[in-house]
């Protein structure tokens, strides 16, 4: 049977860090999701509001030729009624047409318009305008290309209900609500059908063409436990996906063990030729600048690990890479707890062994600053006044 | 007394589950749990196309139980 295959949206895990941000883990899983759904050619893939925060990352218009590359999936993604307000991100497309050979061996074309519900807690850069006035302005420049036309959406029954009766054209509307299993509704034109809990059952929809060429349509669902079987490829990919999250998580916990680092000592600590110096503590500081060492002993960047210590989040990878030091590169592990002097002046070993003018210059202070300190974490942050507590 | 409560309830629990049972049977096809393979392909009764869909499988390929 010819056949497409799309996703009605809440593929991605959302699972945020304190300040909103996609956690390190949720981001590896997600892209396993889109790899997989690249691999078994997906026609398309609604964005609803659970993805918002991880696809950012892989919409950036700089970045998005090498993304697609990779994962052709982001290229079907679909959405009329997501904004980038960010001029650094790419929409997605309101919706996209997939052109199928028939069982009658007559083409057929299909557009999936994509809806996502909406939200308050949109990441920066992105707006979720509302679904049904997007469909009302989609709807038309998708039924003059498309024999049928799908919604996919997610969004409440009670939403998907209206959207049928307010906007007139779609054959079907597929919705995920997240319920565990909720009936189809059939009104006068349209066709509602849910997205089953977690896939539990796949969704099938039937269309038959009469001689007038009109289609209807009936759904089936069909329960995806052990019994459907396994194939080999997919189990692989199942199990690399496994391998990823389960790295991923542990590369989130390889972070300062409290107490346990560094072991360090001036006297005797003997670098050997080419070394690159390592992060030795505010602590190995205060001998020759005791001044500056009680100043920023003083400030918040030297308590900045305690609310991780509260929440139990202190080998946190993701959470030290501002609340903690050693991160002088994306991916570091940080190698202390609090943001300490080497945070902003470099790891200071072999200063500390051989002290000379050269070390410690902080050659960009607004980058510096901002890398942390970004409109998601302090959105009331102010470089001047944040500037003038520390300086020294 | 208490048998009659009794009837009485099987018996509005058994129209409750057979009124919603069969109305959904009329509406949509399922091909459930333990189902054989041929029951969840179903019969081929000749689509032009068909359409799969898929949702809220929050970030897992593996099935959660």
């Amino acid at each position: 049977m010819p056949t497409l295959l799309v996703d009605s949206g809440g593929a991605f895990v959302n699972d945020r860090s304190t300040h909103g941000e996609p956690r390190y883990d949720a981001l590896v899983r997600n892209e396993w999701i889109l790899k997989a759904y690249s691999r078994y050619n997906f026609d398309a893939m609604n964005l609803s509001v659970n993805e918002l925060a991880s696809i950012a990352k892989f919409l950036k218009k700089d970045e998005f030729a090498s993304h697609t590359a990779k994962l052709p999936i982001l290229t079907r993604l679909v959405s009329a009624n997501f904004t980038a307000e960010s001029a650094k991100l790419n929409a997605p497309q309101p919706f996209i047409v997939r052109g199928i050979v028939a069982a009658d061996g007559k083409p057929v074309r299909v557009a999936f318009i994509g809806l996502s519900e909406m939200t308050k807690d949109a990441p920066a850069g992105v707006k979720i305008t509302d679904p049904i006035a997007a469909a009302i302005r989609i709807l038309p420049e998708a039924r003059s290309n498309a024999d049928i036309v799908i919604g996919l959406s997610h969004l409440s029954a009670v939403d998907a209900v209206r959207l049928a009766r307010e906007v007139a054209g779609f054959d079907v509307i597929l919705t995920g609500t997240g319920e565990m299993f909720t009936p189809p509704i059939k009104t006068t034109s349209t066709l509602i059908a849910f997205t089953q809990y977690e896939t539990r059952f796949l969704g099938e929809l039937r269309f038959y063409r009469d001689e007038q060429g009109k289609f209807t349509v009936r759904e089936r669902y069909i329960s995806m436990d052990i019994g459907v079987g396994e194939e080999a490829e997919a189990l692989e990919l199942v199990a690399q996906a496994r391998e990823g999250r389960v790295n991923a998580v542990r590369s989130m916990q390889e972070g300062v063990p409290a107490g346990n680092r560094p072991r360090w000592d001036a006297a005797t600590y003997k670098p050997v030729a080419g070394e690159a110096p390592v992060f030795i503590s505010s602590q190995s500081c205060y001998p020759c600048h005791a001044e500056q060492y009680l100043k920023w002993a003083n400030s918040k960047h030297a308590k900045a690990a305690d609310v991780l210590v509260v929440k139990k989040e202190e080998s946190d990878a993701s959470c030290l890479q501002c609340h903690g030091t050693g991160v002088q590169k994306a991916g570091d592990v940080p190698q202390l707890l609090s943001v300490q002097c080497e945070q902003c002046h470099g790891a200071g070993s072999l200063h500390a062994i051989k002290p000379a003018k050269g070390y410690g210059k902080v050659a960009d202070v607004k980058a510096n600053c901002t890398a942390c300190h970004n409109p998601q974490t302090s959105p009331n942050f102010d470089l001047q006044a944040a500037w003038l507590k520390i300086k020294h | 007394m208490k048998l009659m409560l009794v009837i009485l309830m099987a018996a509005f629990l058994a129209f409750l589950f057979t009124g919603r049972s069969g109305a959904f049977q009329q509406q949509t096809e399922i091909a459930g749990v333990d189902a054989p393979m041929s029951e969840r392909l179903g019969a081929d009764d000749k689509p032009s196309l068909v359409v799969h869909f898929t949702g809220d499988i929050h970030g897992s390929l593996e099935p959660c139980g």
